[in-house]
């Protein structure tokens, strides 16, 4: 058991398996040695070797062998060793840090035989251990660190470490654990087999913070006194891995005054249920409940071009609840459908409630009689809809590049719940296609294939829609070279999208052309933010950019203007 | 500077009123005599355009005792002039200029009391005092009155010939009827015109003379009418002008509009706004508005006739607002000529076009054009233009130097990437060959869970106690060996220094995908920012923006942060937060390195620190040294230069750090900062305790006092921090603030992991707010439906 053997022969015999040994035989010519009274120990050996699986080791590697075998007359001590290091160093590189030439023999006088210990595991042991390094009890359940071990590292594969460190990193993004080792180490009982032991530490469980501030000011008599008792601040708690199951609980709340709370008050509570089909079945549903706010510029309510200026923001304050499930098929690809009850205000710069958009007029007044933001007029709209996304995603990485395709489905489903009861439907379906343009041999350290991307997004509005929710043309995600908004806001728009990257050294540079459009429907949003705002509904743009690591720095030109400018993004547009 | 500025706005605010004027402009105090001779100023005589000067009116009105002083006089330009050749002398030439100018407001027609004529000549003698030497300030003041005699004198001899010649640029939407100006102007079909097609495709010159002076109008192509691709086509236009402009600078430029297509929604704002942009907002100083279409029927807004002069302020008042807007300046103003180029227009007697308001626009938009172009000439004459800066002033900030040197006292230079190993190492050195006390503690027995429940609480609260302090001395033993392996390790690398770093042969393996903020939308768009796990010693984060678009991740800004040690002892890092958009430019970055000497004694830094505060970006460069005089201190100094707005400040400090026993930490620091016609001292003493168990357990009081000076006015600032851990599972955090002005602030921090009890204040929070927020709704909907 444990070790393998490797096979290699001039002219190809065959390959022999047994126990974890591999054995690699080298086919020689026959040779003047003595060899008749050999045969006795060889039929014990034979026995051996029958029962031997194939090594790891391709055939690639073993075709080496047999042509350093051909140049060579004489099988000497020197060639062997030079074999084995060739042997030893293919496991090594490839992650195989158990493996190991054991002994030279040979069978017969046409064959020399290579066993070699792969590494083979033979018990997995996840333990826990408390700071001290005691090993104790663990609060979480096993099988949850179990499903994020690869099949690698489960007993009777070889151990690979880079399967061991995929497994470091499955683990921990668990988030449930301050350190994650993971020990193989040599099974006495069983020769060339290697105990894997997982050692854990868990993190902490349970954590509050509580941080308050008072101000001083001067007071009565010119003392220093606190501004108010009322604290302002902020509350945070945390409770991971509830039940062991990985479920958990989290909030935040930070105000200027923790006691009577105004409208800076901001929140948010999550609860994170995985697992939701059971520890034991490989589905996993995550259930994902949120409450929370936030508040955010409307791009709808900007200024077209050269009248930036002219229109005051409004901002898009939400508050609302959000329960979701998602399923994961695939590491990118994954499921999303869940409820969404949500309750919407629209603000002007002062945080005044505002039913309108604005505008400056010439003579420095403010009119308020722009497009109305809601679809209840009031201001605040609450609206209870249905939500779903699918996203089928392969794409991967060929040496830092993405290839492969990915399409994004997303649709809005409107109950007829909330104010002036909404029924509608908001549907957008994103198709993006990463086109490898040249074959090139994967493997680190070789150069990135040049990658045509095709890209198009179609969104589309049925039924109400209140003008917070109407679909914005232009920004750094729907048409490069413009500010958000800046081309305008419409119930359907298409955007079309072509870039092409192009290895240089390290990192790719491209060259891209997008075009954006409202299809003409931004008559239909209420009250035509599109054109009360000056905006043309319309524009494509082009221009050219690098990558540094993550960031993107490039050069649009806005086609409309006429205008270039230079912009730097964190991550990828498509 | 800012005078200059004034002066030049001023001009075109005189020249722009040619209507009746105030009396109360210092102008008239000279002219007050001749004032009472002419009557009605502003408006221009109805003359016979000819070619010969045929003014006789005006010529009463010189009350020059001409007959004495005018041989003197000549003999003493003449030699001006001469020396003008040689010295380029710009006096003399502003005086060439005035002749020239008070010969053809003869020759136009205008009296040359005419307020327009007064105050360019005021403004000209204005400028002429501004930049005469002192020698020449008694020339200067004859000058003026000479140059009326002899421009009188020239202009009846009619030698020399009149060299002045006029330079128009036209500028104006397609249709509006440049080139139908330009014909009206020459009399004849000069440039090609169509009414309904744009006739101009290109740039031209249409040349000829009117009243003796030769004119060269550049027509243009017109702009086009707001739309999708009208940007483009626009800046395609005016860059073209642009181009063409830099070869041969316009004396004058007409901007024409229709002045009854006009209204109050003004939409060509953004093609104000784009002239202003590529040809700079210096070419509205010497921009005339013309409206052409002038002679329509006036209606007001109900229906009501206005009075045409009522009506053409109005829409004068529109176009000039909306010229402030495009340049950001509300001072400029822009003289107004009105045209009417429709052959069934209104004629007097002499076949001359004239408005609905009687005046005949032809002479006064010629006299306007001269006006404006000798206003031009004089201000390049003098280089007045270099230093008009038109919109918002830019640089009138200036910085805070109190802040700036809090800044530069708190600014602390690294001297290497494991400088807080250092400071623990050398906390620990005393004691790493003492035996470890965790390795003296007896063992202890786990118990397991179901064995701990059986325990009763004070058993408890005693097994978690003791676990609390083994956990204590355990790190410490850690921290103890992680000390020691450290120093190993230097020893090995100081013997294989040469070696080259190993290149790590990783696998490409992409990093887990990032979870994004809260939103609700469907779903984060994790692809986006999925990558691929690099060795790179580049940080790269991006930062969220919570007040970011809506339905927008809101990653705006990228935050880079690097470090390296680029040899043994020079050691390099910079962080930095920059965010680039179409019209947004933000950084903020320090960049540090350090250079310790082999005996790891003495560090240099410098350090280049870059911030962009509005338009404006502030620069500080800083450089110190650290030594190490003896044993437990460490003084340090430093130099700091800061620029910001043209402005530089320059600073110095000293700092001393004394150690006393291992707890005890004393820094005092004082420096002193100048620039910008200020000074500012300030120092700052630090007292630190920390706590038995540091540096495992992060316990300690702090007390901080600084002072700072600034126009002997004294802030005071006192801070007390402590750090506390009553309990295995309690963290306090304490800091009180207070400066000398009774302002000041506390904060408690409070962080438990047992005591989860404490999360209930967010229930109370959200309980309040739920209330209030039902309140605001309901009084809200009530409101709507009074409305209703």
């Amino acid at each position: 058991m444990g070790t393998s053997v490797v096979v290699v022969e001039a002219e190809v015999v065959g390959m022999v398996i047994f126990g974890g040994i591999c054995f690699l035989w080298l086919f020689q010519r026959p040779s003047r040695t003595r060899n008749s009274h050999r045969i006795g120990i060889l039929t014990d050996y034979k026995r051996r070797i029958e029962k031997a699986r194939p090594c790891l080791l391709p055939g690639t590697v073993q075709r080496e062998m047999m042509l350093m075998l051909r140049d060579e007359r004489r099988v000497g001590a020197r060639l062997l060793r030079k074999i084995g290091d060739r042997v030893n160093r293919w496991y090594q590189e490839n992650g195989y840090a158990f493996a190991q030439v054991m002994n030279f023999g040979s069978l017969n006088s046409k064959e020399v035989v290579f066993e070699v210990v792969e590494g083979d595991i033979t018990k997995l042991v996840i333990q826990f251990h408390d700071k001290l390094g005691n090993v104790v009890e663990g609060n979480t359940q096993v099988p949850i660190v179990h499903r994020e071990i690869p099949k690698q590292l489960r007993p009777g594969h070889v151990l690979n470490m880079k399967a061991a460190s995929q497994a470091v990193k499955n683990i921990h993004s668990l988030g449930l654990f301050s350190n994650i080792e993971i020990y193989p180490r040599l099974d006495e009982k069983n020769e060339g087999g290697v105990i894997v032991e997982i050692k854990l530490t868990e993190a902490d469980q349970k954590s509050a913070e509580v941080s308050t501030e008072w101000s001083i000011v001067p007071g009565r008599g010119g003392y220093p006194s606190l501004a108010s008792f009322q604290p302002g601040g902020s509350v945070a708690f945390e409770h991971r891995n509830i039940c062991g199951l990985n479920r958990s609980l989290m909030g935040s709340v930070t105000t200027s005054n923790l006691l009577s709370p105004e409208d800076d008050l901001s929140f948010k509570f999550d609860y994170v249920h995985p697992y939701l089909d059971g520890v034991y079945n490989p589905r996993n549903r995550i259930f994902k409940m949120s409450f929370f706010n936030n508040s955010k510029l409307s791009p709808v309510f900007t200024g077209g071009p050269s009248c930036e200026e002219a229109v005051p923001p409004i901002s898009v304050d939400r508050v609302g609840l959000k329960a979701n499930i998602t399923e994961n098929f695939t590491r990118q690809s994954k499921f999303t459908y869940g409820l969404v009850l949500e309750e919407i205000t629209t603000r002007d710069e002062n945080s005044q409630i505002s039913a309108n958009g604005l505008r400056i007029l010439p003579s420095g007044g403010i009119s308020v009689d722009g497009p109305p933001t809601t679809l209840s007029g009031t201001g605040i709209d609450r609206v209870a809809f249905l939500q779903a996304n699918i996203t089928r995603d392969n794409t991967k990485f060929v040496n830092g590049a993405i290839v492969g395709e990915r399409t994004i489905f997303q649709v809005d489903q409107g109950l007829g719940i909330g104010s002036k009861f909404p029924l509608f439907n908001r549907h957008q379906l994103t198709l993006t296609r990463f086109i490898q343009l040249k074959h090139v041999e994967e493997g680190s350290g070789r150069p990135q294939p040049p990658v045509l991307v095709l890209h198009g997004h179609y969104g589309g509005c049925v039924g109400d829609l209140p003008s917070y929710d109407a679909f914005v043309l232009g920004g750094p995600y729907s048409v490069r070279g413009y500010t958000m908004g800046e081309l305008g806001a419409a119930r359907n728009i298409l955007e079309l999208g072509a870039e092409v990257r192009i290895p240089v050294k390290n990192t790719q540079v491209y060259a891209f052309a997008e075009h954006g459009n409202d299809l003409g429907s931004s008559k239909d949003v209420k009250g035509n933010p599109t054109a009360v705002y000056r905006r043309v509904g319309h524009g494509s743009s082009y221009g050219l950019g690098v990558k540094l690591g993550q960031v993107r720095a490039e050069y649009a030109v806005d086609h409309n203007g006429g205008t270039g400018a230079l912009f730097l993004r964190f991550g990828e547009r498509y | 500077m800012k005078g200059f500025k004034d002066w030049v706005l001023a001009l075109s605010n005189s020249m722009a009123s040619s209507r009746p004027l105030l009396g109360s402009d210092p102008f008239f105090r000279e002219n007050e005599q001749q004032d009472n001779h002419s009557q009605a100023p502003a408006l221009p005589e109805p003359v016979a355009r000819s070619e010969t000067p045929c003014s006789t009116s005006d010529v009463v009105e010189i009350q020059l005792p001409l007959s004495q002083q005018q041989a003197p006089l000549e003999s003493l330009y003449q030699s001006s002039f001469d020396l003008c050749e040689k010295r380029h002398n710009p006096l003399a030439k502003i005086g060439d200029l005035q002749v020239q100018f008070l010969r053809l407001v003869q020759r136009l027609g205008q009296s040359q009391n005419n307020i327009l004529v007064s105050k360019v000549l005021y403004r000209v003698h204005l400028a002429m005092l501004i930049r005469a030497e002192e020698s020449e300030l008694k020339t200067v003041k004859l000058r003026q009155d000479r140059a009326k005699a002899l421009a009188k004198e020239q202009e009846s001899r009619g030698i020399p010939e009149l060299d002045f010649s006029l330079r128009i640029l036209v500028l104006g939407k397609t249709g509006v009827g440049k080139s139908a100006t330009i014909n009206s102007i020459f009399g004849q079909s000069k440039s090609e015109t169509d009414a309904f097609r744009p006739a101009t495709d290109r740039i031209e010159e249409v040349m000829g003379t009117v009243s003796g002076v030769k004119v060269t109008f550049v027509d243009t192509p017109g702009f086009h009418p707001p739309s999708a691709s009208s940007t483009r086509k626009n800046r395609k236009i005016l860059l073209s002008i642009k181009r063409y402009v830099k070869k041969r600078p316009p004396d004058v430029v007409l901007y024409l509009d229709r002045l009854d297509m006009i209204d109050m929604r003004y939409s060509d704002f953004p093609l104000l706004k784009l002239i202003s942009e590529t040809l700079g907002a210096a070419i509205w100083l010497n921009t005339i508005l013309v409206m052409t279409h002038s002679s329509i029927a006036s209606e007001g807004r109900n229906g009501q006739s206005l009075n045409y002069e009522s009506y053409v302020g109005q829409r004068m008042d529109v176009v000039q607002h909306y010229i402030h807007q495009a340049v950001s300046d509300t001072k400029i103003e822009n003289p107004v000529l009105l045209v009417e180029n429709h052959p069934s227009c209104k004629k007097n007697p002499a076949g001359e076009y004239v408005l609905p308001n009687g005046l005949v626009w032809k002479p006064q938009f010629m006299f306007l054009c001269v006006c404006t172009k000798v206003l031009g000439d004089v201000q390049s004459l003098l280089r007045f233009r270099d230093s008009i800066g038109l919109g918002q002033p830019s640089s009138t900030r200036t910085a805070s130097l109190p802040h700036l040197l809090s800044v530069f006292l708190r600014r602390r230079l690294s001297s290497g990437a494991d400088e807080a190993e250092k400071e623990i190492d050398e906390l620990l050195n005393s004691d790493l060959e003492e035996e470890d006390e965790y390795d003296q503690l007896p063992a202890i027995r786990i118990l397991g869970k179901t064995r701990f429940q059986k325990l009763a609480k004070s058993q408890k609260k005693e097994y978690l106690d003791e676990l609390d302090y083994r956990e204590t001395l355990y790190l410490k033993k850690q921290l103890k060996e992680e000390c020691r392996r450290r120093r190993d390790e230097k020893l090995v690398q100081e013997e294989n220094l040469n070696k080259d770093a190993e290149q790590s042969d990783q696998a490409a393996v992409p990093l887990p995908d990032m979870a994004g903020p809260d939103s609700f939308d469907s779903d984060f768009p994790a692809h986006r920012y999925r990558c691929i796990a690099t060795s790179d010693q580049w940080l790269v984060r991006p930062v969220y923006d919570p007040q970011g678009w809506d339905h927008d991740v809101g990653f705006d800004g990228i935050n880079i942060e690097t470090a390296a040690k680029i040899k043994r002892n020079l050691f390099a890092s910079a962080t930095g937060q920059v965010s680039r958009d179409k019209q947004r430019f933000t950084i903020q970055s320090e960049t540090n390195a350090a250079y310790t000497t082999d005996s790891s004694k003495q560090t240099f830094s410098v350090a280049v620190d870059l911030q962009s505060s509005g338009e404006d970006l502030v620069y500080s460069f800083q450089g110190g040294t650290k030594l190490k005089t003896f044993k437990h201190n460490t003084t340090d100094l430093g130099v700091a230069l800061t620029s910001f707005g043209g402005k530089y400040y320059i600073g110095g400090k000293l700092e001393d750090t004394l150690l006393v026993g291992k707890r005890v930490k004393l820094t005092v620091n004082a420096g002193h900062m100048k620039g910008a016609g200020q000074t500012a001292h300030g120092g700052s003493f630090e007292a630190c305790i920390r706590g038995r168990d540091y540096p495992v357990r992060n316990e300690q009081i702090g007390l901080t006092m600084t002072a700072l000076s600034v126009n002997k006015e004294l802030v005071l600032n006192w801070g007390l921090q402590t750090l506390l851990r009553p309990n295995r599972d309690t963290n306090i955090d304490v800091n009180v603030n207070m400066n000398n002005r009774k302002m000041g602030k506390i904060n408690v921090k409070l962080n438990s992991s047992e005591h989860w009890e404490i999360a209930l204040i967010s229930a109370f929070t959200i309980f309040k707010a739920l209330l209030r927020r039902k309140k605001v709704v309901s009084e809200m909907t009530r409101e709507y439906e009074e409305e209703l």
